[in-house]
């Protein structure tokens, strides 16, 4: 398969490394460049009398290298891929792979059959169920907390109240994780990404807090709902399944469209989200990874590429969380124009339905053709054919960016809906792939 | 309705609490009917309705409207020089970046639209290269400058006479640059008519184009000058009438020259005889002179103020005429005034006088003298002449000359002088930044990479031929890329 540029520095793990990855794409520093169906190696001279051997499995893109560098990939994976992607006449053809790569593949491969089978060790049910009930207590006991807290701020109104101080949530979000409900202090910690500097600030404040509680009344009496809503909530709370307890369920298989990878670092920790759209099934999905600078995950998929893959999906009312249970291989560039949503009026509707049956949705996925960017006094929009649109939340760079590629003309891509805004990941203009975050 | 929750959530529920909430006016009254507090009520209701509006909300009426960018009809570079174009600046490459835009140019090839907004950033921060950037943009760079109010300054290709009158001062001083040069009496028109609409740093700046095509026609305008109200403007064109032969003051320059000196032969070592230039010693110049901006009083340690005038006015004397007054030839003048006594303060004027008057045979007849490295006097001479010279500057002054010979244009230079400065280079490896490297590089003639190999592999004795080393495996890189790019 081809690779894009875009997609081989999106691997990068920091920009020094993509830097150095691309000093790296030049064959007078590759002794040896080879090249097999499954796979892609070479031997690049280092500083060391040894030279570093570099593999990168093309079926689940992963790599592997003797160098002594704890990122991950390396620059020698990233400079091989980028020399591939530039000048892959430059490879010669293996019809058989060195026993040692032979090997890697082979392993990577029973790693995650490894992983379903996993679940079928014996566990102590009886403790299992205790220290369950224990921990709901403990929720049950913090969200009684939560909304004591919202309340007295209720109560005694917005104006009395330094909602930007440092402390404001700091201590109410300690507790949440002290009562092991992990995802109210998350909820909580949105508080911190409002501006309290802008006019009418209240009322994202007043709207992430009603939210809040009704989340926990719902939690409270989740008993009375359908048991994917009920999935929704716990999830919502902070219960979490193992990979392995998800890997039990039901597969689906498709050839899916990588949207988009979007990595939001906080603190030390990095979380992935990588937004998948199903061919045949017309379903969004999505990889959650959590991971430090160090402990990238080994597969990666590529922005823009297929992966003929077997999804499994976490439980929920629209499911769209899921891990890949078995992927098969990973195809060009896909090209995705003239599919999805092509009328503001029609979001709408996308939006209510997708609110009747999730209402703690916090972000709606969505697939747009025929739409148009435009900048009006400092903002930007993205509209549809009768004039009606919605502000784009974009940076203005990447506005500029999506106008330049669009020439003002209608393109299709891929974006988030999040209260009142969108903000586009990808899109697709004269047959090509553009990834913009 | 969401007024409403906002004025609630900011007065408090203690103090306020709305009795009806109208779009959601059936759940807010099933909210209030259950048994619980009022926060409660509130919270549950504002929730409700949040939810409610975003699942009904509509889109804005979008009034804003932008015409489409024009059809581009030319070809796009391929995906190779794209990548690599894009690498160059994700990596903040300036040097491989403008190499690769200037090779795009000379093809008449453009950027794919997903690169244009980081070029017009690049635009804006390195002004010198903004008309490169414009060219290989074109249309599309054009249009969006025309939307983005950061980009509105960025120099654009000038199309027509509407730059002069609408275009920014870099548009302008280019549309000024091509008229002079096809047109010279048109450009002095044009300037006539409207100079007196611009600033005085702008008005310094279009009469200083006058020097291209300069002629005696010009001179009217420029005398006019001397009286503006700006000192710069004043100066720019007392400048340009001094230098320009047959002026006024050009001919004044002259005459004082010739009425106050002459040429008379010597006897040298008993046999020989020498012509040497003598200056009368009751050296009385016009007045005017001095205001024409000849300084009276000798700002030179021992230089008495007479020979100091002689020098500042040999600066604007055209040889040939000053020679023909003295019943000599151009060369010979040279002669006597090099070997005059104050020859090393006539030096420096007669270098400025070569290059103002564009003397080529001054220019070759300084710089085959000890004392001169001058690079604008290179720049007179033909390619071949200037080759027999670059090994005096390379010993004198390798800077200079290296930034002489590295260009926008890329042309390269000659493997002789391509292996004699990187020979020098072993001896002196900081004389050039990473940077630097990469640029010579790029100006090297094909069939150098071996050269380069054989420098890259000699053996390194000392530490600042690690440097030199380093930066040899570099302009290697830079010299196989170089020659990799399909366009």
């Amino acid at each position: 398969m081809s690779f894009t540029l875009q997609q081989i520095l999106a691997l990068a793990p920091d920009d020094s490394s993509a830097k150095a990855g691309m000093q790296l794409a030049n064959p007078s520093k590759w002794l040896v460049r080879r090249i097999h169906p499954l796979a892609l190696w070479g031997e690049c001279q280092g500083s060391g009398s040894k030279p570093y051997k570099t593999s990168i499995d093309l079926t689940n893109i992963a790599f592997k290298c003797s160098c002594p560098s704890r990122k991950f990939p390396c620059k020698h994976g990233l400079g091989l891929l980028l020399l591939y992607a530039d000048k892959a006449e430059l490879f010669a053809n293996e019809s058989v792979l060195p026993q040692e790569i032979e090997e890697w593949i082979n392993k990577r491969g029973a790693t995650i059959e490894a992983k379903v089978q996993a679940v079928k060790k014996p566990v102590d049910e009886d403790a299992q169920q205790k220290r369950i009930a224990q921990r709901e207590q403990k929720i049950l006991n913090g969200i009684e907390e939560l909304q004591m807290w919202i309340k007295d701020i209720v109560r005694g109104g917005l104006i009395h109240i330094q909602p930007h101080s440092y402390s404001f949530a700091s201590n109410i979000i300690a507790r949440m994780v002290d009562s092991q409900a992990p995802g109210l202090a998350y909820q909580l910690r949105k508080i911190n990404s409002i501006n309290f500097f802008d006019a009418g600030w209240q009322r994202e404040f007043i709207r992430l807090l009603s939210i809040l509680y009704i989340l926990c009344e719902g939690y409270k009496r989740k008993g009375v709902f359908s048991p994917q809503l009920q999935a929704d909530l716990e999830t919502l709370i902070g219960w979490t399944k193992t990979k392995e307890e998800v890997l039990q369920g039901e597969s689906v298989r498709d050839v899916w469209l990588v949207l988009s990878t979007v990595a939001v670092q906080e603190d030390a920790l990095i979380s992935e989200t990588t937004w998948l759209y199903g061919r045949q099934t017309q379903r969004f999905a999505y990889i959650q990874s959590h991971y430090t600078a160090s402990t990238k995950p080994m597969d990666v998929l590529l922005p823009g590429a297929s992966i003929d893959a077997d999804l499994v999906f976490y439980p929920g009312s629209i499911p769209m969380r899921c891990i890949i249970r078995e992927q098969r291989n990973q195809t060009e560039t896909a090209i995705l124009a003239h599919i999805g949503i092509t009328s503001i009026e029609s979001l709408k509707d996308h939006v209510a339905d997708v609110l009747t049956l999730a209402p703690f949705t916090d972000r709606i996925p969505v697939l747009f053709s025929t739409m148009k960017i435009t900048p009006d006094n400092g903002r930007w929009f993205i509209k549809d054919g009768s004039g009606f649109g919605f502000e784009l939340s974009n940076s203005p760079h990447e506005c500029w960016k999506m106008l330049s590629i669009s020439r003002g003309q209608e393109f299709s891509f891929f974006g988030l809906y999040t209260n009142e805004s969108i903000v586009v990941h990808s899109l697709w203009m004269d047959q090509k792939y553009y990834t913009l975050l | 309705m969401t007024e409403e929750i906002v004025k609630t959530a900011i007065l408090g529920t203690d103090k306020y609490l709305p009795t009806a909430l109208s779009e959601i006016e059936q759940i807010w009254l099933a909210i209030s009917a259950q048994q619980s507090d009022r926060e409660d009520t509130f919270l549950k209701g504002a929730a409700a309705a949040f939810l409610y509006e975003e699942a009904a909300r509509s889109g804005l009426q979008i009034k804003g409207e932008i015409a489409p960018c024009p059809f581009v009809s030319r070809s796009f570079i391929s995906a190779q020089i794209s990548n690599q174009i894009e690498i160059a600046l994700e990596t903040k490459n300036d040097v491989i970046l403008f190499y690769l835009l200037y090779q795009c140019k000379i093809r008449d090839l453009i950027v794919e639209n997903h690169l244009i907004p980081d070029l017009l950033n690049k635009a804006v921060t390195q002004k010198k290269r903004s008309g490169l950037i414009s060219d290989v943009c074109v249309e599309t760079g054009v249009w969006l400058c025309s939307l983005n109010p950061d980009w509105q300054n960025i120099q654009l290709p000038v199309y027509d006479e509407s730059a002069w009158e609408t275009g920014a001062f870099e548009q302008r001083k280019e549309y000024l640059i091509s008229l002079r040069n096809t047109q010279p009496q048109a450009a002095l028109k044009l300037l006539k008519e409207s100079i007196h609409q611009d600033n005085a740093a702008a008005r310094a700046e279009f009469i200083s184009l006058l020097d291209n095509n300069l002629t005696l026609q010009d001179e009217a305008f420029l005398e006019e000058q001397l009286s503006d109200k700006s000192q710069k403007v004043r100066a720019v064109a007392l400048h340009l009438l001094k230098k320009l032969p047959g002026s006024r003051l050009n001919s004044l320059f002259l005459k004082t020259l010739t009425d106050n000196s002459y040429v008379k032969e010597e006897r040298s070592l008993l046999l020989l005889k020498k012509q040497v230039l003598f200056f009368k010693e009751s050296l009385t110049p016009d007045p005017q002179i001095f205001k024409a901006g000849v300084e009276k009083v000798s700002n030179q340690k021992g230089v008495d103020d007479a020979p100091y005038w002689i020098a500042q006015i040999l600066e604007y004397v055209a040889p040939t005429a000053y020679a023909s007054a003295l019943g000599i030839s151009e060369t010979e003048l040279f002669k006597v005034l090099a070997e005059h006594q104050y020859n090393d303060i006539f030096l420096p004027y007669l270098v400025r006088s070569a290059v103002h008057l564009k003397n080529k045979t001054w220019a070759k007849l300084l710089l085959e003298t000890s004392k001169v490295y001058e690079i604008p006097l290179l720049q007179l001479l033909d390619t071949g002449e200037q080759e027999s010279f670059y090994k005096k500057f390379l010993a004198h002054d390798f800077s200079a000359l290296f930034n002489y010979l590295i260009n926008e244009e890329y042309n390269p230079i000659s493997a002789d002088i391509a292996m004699n400065m990187i020979e020098h280079l072993r001896s002196e490896p900081y004389l050039l930044n990473s940077n630097q490297y990469q640029l010579l590089s790029l100006h090297l003639p094909d069939g150098m990479d071996t050269i380069l190999e054989q420098f890259h592999d000699k053996p390194v004795t000392e530490y600042k031929l690690q440097f030199f080393k380093t930066n040899m495996a570099e302009m290697i890189r830079v010299f196989n890329f170089k020659n990799s790019l399909k366009f």
